[in-house]
């Protein structure tokens, strides 16, 4: 490769900027879009009412801040599916839970643990299996955070009708739960005066879509509503007749 | 000879990439599991420093690897467990795509006498503690996390990735040069990065393109070669002859490592001494 010596240097060069892949930032607060991390779920033959099931129940968990992942409604391919949050954005995903770390997790969130079991029972999940995401070390941020609804609510039974009757008879519904036997008796009757002191109205607007969703028309989201304004005033005896599996080893 | 079971936990950049980083090693020797992981002692909390060093993009989000070793260690403290649930749970737990991702499980022999925790050590060693075809950081990041740190975009006229054309007399184009760094105006100065983590061919002819640049820029009278740079991981880059050729040019010390903590520092001060 050869350099031409100094002296046949042109004095000035001529050149032109032909094209700037990245000009410098100018300012760091324009908004920009972004992407967030979500897990998509529709209506399937097991859980045909998936999506208002998810929906609700995210916005139930919200008016009591039980500890559940965040969701909205979404359009895929013409019809309304849901989509659950990342439950840590823009971070890389936890592990699962495993069988072995759940003693840990009911020391470390008692108060978290007690109202995941309360909402359970208050929405009938009978599904809570491991469908959680936790925390254990000190170096990470406290977090623990439930998700999957789709077996609770309109789905407890094998039909709507027999759920929404299930939801009002006072059954418990929930036969077993992952944190049965490490609740807080303590805590949950907080969580329990929290979902008690909800208002008919608000429990209402949390189930009316303000539209069909799916399969899930009107008059299905009103009855579903009335029968968890009976649930909530119902649950503390409802918990009281079956203490014994809710909070004993 | 005896069997032990195992698998690796893979760091990936993105979800969905195929290449990733070794991280921590769960086996089983069909009587009980083993847990290794980067900055994982005995009984001490794991030093989470090793892993932000091999990923400092993901630095503050350390603590989900240190989640995830801690699951494995769960599931490697199950003691009812053998061989076959071993690989059912670390299948079951396999995923995909995202940051974090569990190898399929493999085998390997050992004789009967064997301690298998020393057999451990020397897989953990062999496969996640001296890896090394991993980079610490994606390369165009590399190159802003330099730039920076020479405080190179607070100049005047300063350009990033600039494609420019030289010019004839006669106002036709000469040549057309890339620069991933360019000050322009009356003190120009250039920048050329080349990966060197790529095949060895690829580098060759990045390389062999930089040298080209380098050669015409000076040349043409559009750089001074005191004010020309060659930025690569020269430890990373087998090639040679075809860095002498850019140091015959530029000088020794215009071609900075980009591995080197102090590199940052040389551009820095040629650009604060044309400034005063």
């Amino acid at each position: 490769m050869q350099v031409a010596p100094l002296a046949s240097r042109p004095i000035e060069p001529r050149y032109r900027i032909v094209r700037v892949g990245k000009k410098p930032l100018i300012g760091i607060t324009t908004p920009v879009r972004a992407h967030i991390g979500a897990i998509l779920k529709a209506d399937s033959i097991e859980s045909s009412e998936c999506v208002y099931n998810e929906w609700v129940a995210t916005r139930l968990a919200q008016l009591i801040r039980a500890p559940v992942a965040l969701g909205l409604l979404a359009k895929r391919g013409g019809s309304t599916v849901f989509a659950s949050l990342q439950v840590i954005a823009d971070e890389p995903t936890l592990p699962d839970v495993r069988s072995s770390q759940i003693y840990r997790i009911s020391q470390r969130y008692p108060y978290w643990v007690a109202g995941l079991v309360a909402f359970d029972l208050w929405i009938g999940n009978d599904d809570r299996a491991f469908n959680l995401k936790a925390t254990l070390l000190g170096v990470s941020p406290p977090l623990l955070c439930g998700f999957d609804h789709s077996h609770a609510l309109l789905n407890n039974d094998e039909t709507v009708d027999l759920s929404i009757r299930r939801l009002k008879s006072g059954e418990l519904i929930v036969g077993s739960h992952t944190f049965y036997g490490r609740v807080s008796y303590r805590y949950f009757t907080e969580w329990l005066k929290r979902i008690e002191n909800i208002s008919d109205a608000a429990i209402a607007e949390c189930c009316d879509a303000g539209q069909t969703i799916n399969r899930v028309d009107h008059k299905t989201q009103n009855n579903l509503a009335d029968a968890l304004i009976v649930r909530a005033k119902k649950l503390r005896e409802i918990v009281r007749r079956h203490d014994q599996t809710v909070f004993q080893r | 000879m005896t069997k032990l079971h195992y698998s690796t936990l893979r760091f990936f950049r993105n979800p969905g990439s195929r290449r990733g980083l070794n991280v921590a090693l769960v086996a089983h020797d069909g009587e009980r599991g083993h847990i290794r992981a980067l900055g994982l002692g005995n009984g001490s909390p794991i030093d989470l420093g090793i892993f932000r060093a091999r990923a400092p993009e993901f630095a503050s989000s350390a603590w989900v690897f240190a989640e995830w070793v801690e699951s494995l260690r769960a599931l490697a403290e199950e003691t009812w467990i053998r061989w076959s649930h071993f690989r059912m749970k670390i299948e079951a737990a396999r995923e995909p795509r995202g940051h974090f991702r569990l190898s399929r499980v493999r085998r390997q022999e050992m004789p009967e006498e064997a301690n298998s925790a020393l057999v451990v050590d020397k897989l953990f060693d062999r496969l996640v503690k001296n890896q090394t075809d991993w980079r610490p950081m994606p390369f165009q990041q590399e190159i802003g996390r330099f730039i920076n740190s020479a405080e190179f975009s607070g100049v005047s006229g300063f350009l990033q990735a600039v494609e420019l054309e030289t010019l004839r007399d006669d106002g036709e184009v000469d040549h057309k040069l890339f620069f991933d760094a360019f000050i322009d105006g009356r003190q120009r100065l250039g920048l050329l990065a080349v990966d060197a983590w790529q095949p060895r061919k690829a580098v060759r002819r990045s390389l062999e393109a930089a040298n080209r640049t380098i050669a015409w820029s000076i040349r043409s009278g559009l750089l001074q070669p005191e004010r020309c740079f060659l930025l690569l991981d020269t430890m990373k880059c087998n090639e040679r002859a075809l860095l002498e050729v850019a140091e015959e040019q530029i000088g020794r010390a215009n071609v900075l490592n980009l591995s080197d903590a102090n590199a940052p520092q040389v551009l820095r001060e040629v650009i604060y001494r044309s400034r005063h």
